[in-house]
């Protein structure tokens, strides 16, 4: 594997942890701001 | 290892990352309202992301990427009007949504029959819009066609993966509703940024040695291809010097009247949300338009890259630096049409119960409601699946030409929203007189017109509609209570929220 597939893949990884994460924590935070309400 | 292998094994993992990303959140007990508009409460980053997800179609990557390869620079336009219609966006969003979190709006159909108080124009328009948003599933099912036959090596041929993923698709579709697909667009933006930017960033300087020495390359070949139509560009033809500007104005004008975008407006939490996802799309939307061409522009410098076939010379490109970069593009192509398609089935499923049906049988249960929902998604689907088998024009004529007829209701809805004298008479003559000309010069003239110097039909005839509008609100007289929903336009969120809770 070259280098510039391996920045692709890592990019490729990071899109993927990043997108489960952050959506996680986002919706986590409206539902507690919705019990709040 | 087989490079099949590598790019299987990479969407397998994309896809558990999305199922994981919707499905592990606890999701609200399905009503017809959470099916339709997610209950009305995203932030501004599902906002944002949802945004970018529907400038990032699977078509761009195929078709436009074509247009790029074989027109140079010309395939820009969608830029221009990414930011154009970023605009339209922000000085309609607010208004719409007030409107839509006081009077349960969910469609653009909703909207006619309550500014115009005619619930004749609700079906009309619920009926249209769908008629015309209909190839855009065509155009997407083709792009994923291509994804599936480049990523497999030619493996698994163009109809049968086209097949696949409409299958596919079209289940997830039916057991997701707007809720899993804002969640699935803000996950597959992060794709689009972080994939998406590495990927042609490290293509160009990979294959080429930078942008710089890529457009050279080009230039090399032939400067028209590095400059703005000029009109001889077009597929061979010269269509006039009007018409590179006349698809940026349609773009801008049309970009927030298709159905699915014009229903995300409800789903946000508030007008606030709608106006901080504006923060960053402005910049990033046009961004990965752009890089996306100007990488497609390049491909054109070689050879190799399209030679059978110029959709497929950009994925051609990015998939020669190896595997993992094949997995990605056709990730991202997937992404994209996924994204577009579940918003697109899904608002449009809203859109026949709510605008087609429910206005003629009140009686009808949410659950009724819902199970229409998902037989017209399987309708649409299969339709969309057997017409795309089809001999059919590129993607990006279609796409033009159905703009066309989108657009011909912006003077109803934008200048309805800022103009108390616009009224159901002006209404119907801007849409119906705007349509008849598009069917027309369909006929005729579908892609330009050559005595309008290269102007699209579509836009002349917006123009007259917008015409007849202003005549009609001189001529007739205001609507039933509109000076009402104009104050209410004018109140703020909290006001609305506590006048709902009352």
């Amino acid at each position: 594997m070259t280098i510039p597939e391996i920045i692709i893949g890592i990019a490729f990884l990071s899109a993927v942890i990043i997108g489960v994460v952050t959506s996680k924590y986002l919706l986590k935070k409206s539902a507690e701001a919705d019990s709040d309400e | 290892m087989s490079p099949i292998i590598i790019t299987s094994a990479m969407l397998i993992i994309y896809f558990a990352g999305l199922a994981y990303a919707v499905y592990s959140n606890p999701l609200p007990s399905q009503n017809f309202e959470e099916y339709a508009v997610g209950g009305r409460s995203f932030r501004w980053q599902f906002i944002t992301m949802t945004i970018i997800g529907t400038w990032y179609p699977g078509s761009l990557l195929i078709g436009w990427a074509q247009m790029g390869h074989d027109m140079g620079v010309t395939a820009l336009y969608l830029g221009f009007y990414t930011l154009g219609g970023l605009f339209i966006f922000l000085l309609m969003s607010g208004k719409l949504w007030k409107l839509g979190k006081k009077y349960n709006l969910k469609t653009m159909g909703q909207f006619f029959q309550l500014r115009y108080k005619n619930k004749p124009l609700r079906v009309f328009t619920g009926a249209a819009v769908l008629l015309i948003e209909f190839p855009w599933v065509i155009t997407e099912l083709l792009a994923a066609g291509y994804a599936i036959q480049a990523m497999t090596y030619g493996k698994i041929p163009f109809n049968l993966g086209m097949t696949l993923v409409c299958i596919f698709f079209t289940l997830y579709i039916l057991f997701s509703g707007t809720r899993a697909v804002i969640i699935a667009d803000y996950y597959q933006g992060w794709m689009f940024v972080i994939g998406g930017i590495v990927l042609f960033v490290t293509a160009t300087q990979v294959l080429f040695g930078g942008l710089s020495d890529m457009l050279m390359q080009v230039r090399d070949l032939g400067a028209e291809l590095l400059t703005i139509p000029g009109p001889d560009t077009y597929w061979g033809e010269a269509p006039g010097a009007l018409f590179w500007t006349s698809l940026i104005a349609m773009g801008i004008l049309g970009g927030y009247m298709w159905p699915s975008l014009f229903s995300r407006i409800f789903a946000a939490g508030s007008t606030k949300e709608l106006k901080s996802s504006l923060r960053f799309t402005p910049f990033m939307a046009p961004i990965f338009t752009i890089l996306v061409i100007i990488t497609a522009v390049g491909s054109s410098a070689k050879i190799e890259f399209g030679e059978n076939d110029t959709a497929q010379a950009l994925v051609q490109m990015i998939g020669s630096l190896g595997p993992v970069a094949m997995g990605v593009i056709t990730i991202i192509i997937l992404a994209g049409s996924l994204s577009m398609m579940d918003s697109m089935i899904s608002s449009w499923a809203i859109v026949f119960s709510n605008d087609i049906v429910t206005p003629f049988k009140k009686e009808i249960s949410p659950k009724t409601q819902m199970t229409m929902a998902r037989i017209i998604t399987i309708v649409i689907a299969v339709s969309g699946l057997l017409i795309a088998m089809t001999d059919l024009p590129t993607i990006v004529q279609i796409l033009t030409r159905v703009y066309q007829g989108i657009v011909q209701f912006f003077p109803a809805v934008f200048l309805g929203l800022y103009w108390k004298r616009g009224n159901k008479v002006g209404a119907w003559g801007s849409i119906a007189v705007g349509l008849a000309l598009v069917v027309y010069f369909a006929w005729t003239q579908p892609d330009y017109v050559p005595f309008l110097d290269g102007m699209q039909g579509g836009l002349l005839a917006v123009g007259i509609g917008a015409v007849i509008y202003f005549v009609c609100g001189f001529i007739f007289k205001k609507d039933e209570g509109v000076d009402r929903l104009f104050d209410d336009m004018k109140t703020n969120d909290n006001q609305i929220i506590r006048e709902e809770m009352k």
